[in-house]
């Protein structure tokens, strides 16, 4: 009994080596390789087209509408620290939007020059690097539209205290 | 060769050797600042019909915030209304950058 007992461990201890190993080495084909190239590029071009949408929404809501309520409101003595904050905090996040999209370019492009067939451990590594600062590009965007929405919100409370 | 040959060939290769120099620098310095990355006039990122198509569908009704002047509840209010419509036209864009586009399952890994 104890016998059959060693040798189910034993079996059982290899299989989940195995699948751990399997896990850890992701050999990539030549024509998958291609296909993830490809999937790679095809993601830059619309990561470009994203990041100019959006880039020019953040430009017009920073000159168009921040920025000068700002100003206005300082003219006419209503001028608010939080919305002064708000301002300041947007033009620091919104140029973190821009450094973020660079350094995940840079991944991404050096990404898609390696060779995924014969090194797919180290191509798996940068995935995974590369996600990480997609991720924090992810996380600018979100940063942004809750300061659009203080904004909105302040401005609101603003209203009620004008006679 | 005459002197003023020889000077001129000579010439001739500083200002080659200048040119491809500075021009290295400028491309060194275009690509590691970042900018190659958000230039949009490289061959393949241009933009597409589509996006042509969309830049030209979006009327510019002419609102203007001003930097100066008095402030009116009718004012802000007006101000709120188009700032809304800014912040639609930012969420319109669908999963900008979600992380499904790196994942194992989409790239098949």
């Amino acid at each position: 009994m104890k016998k059959i007992f060693a040798v189910i461990s034993i079996l059982a201890l290899s299989v989940v080596s195995v699948s751990a190993f399997a896990a850890n080495e992701k050999k990539i084909s030549a024509d998958k390789c291609t296909e993830i190239k490809t999937s790679l590029v095809d993601l830059q071009h619309a990561d470009s087209r994203a990041r100019v949408y959006l880039g020019r929404y953040y430009e017009i809501i920073l000159t168009k509408y921040i920025v000068p309520l700002n100003m206005r409101l300082v003219e006419n003595s209503l001028s608010e620290q939080s919305l002064i904050d708000n301002q300041n905090q947007f033009k620091d996040v919104r140029q973190s939007f821009v450094d973020d999209y660079i350094s995940y370019q840079k991944s991404l492009e050096s990404l898609v020059a390696m060779n995924c067939e014969e090194d797919s451990s180290g191509f798996y590594d940068k995935l995974v690097q590369t996600r990480t600062e997609r991720q924090t590009v992810a996380q600018d965007i979100v940063r942004l539209r809750n300061l659009m929405k203080k904004q909105v919100e302040m401005v609101t409370k603003i209203m009620g205290k004008i006679k | 060769m005459s002197s003023g040959a020889k000077n001129l060939l000579i010439l001739g290769i500083l200002s080659t050797i200048i040119a491809v120099g500075t021009t290295g620098v400028s491309l060194a310095i275009y690509h590691n600042t970042g900018d190659i990355y958000l230039d949009r006039s490289r061959p393949g990122f241009l933009p597409d019909e589509e996006e042509i198509e969309q830049d030209e569908s979006i009327v510019d009704d002419g609102y203007k915030f001003a930097d100066h002047g008095e402030i009116t509840d009718e004012i802000l209010r007006e101000y709120l209304e188009k700032l809304e419509l800014e912040i639609k036209a930012v969420d319109a864009y669908e999963k900008p950058f979600d992380a499904e586009a790196l994942s194992d399952e989409k790239l098949g890994l």
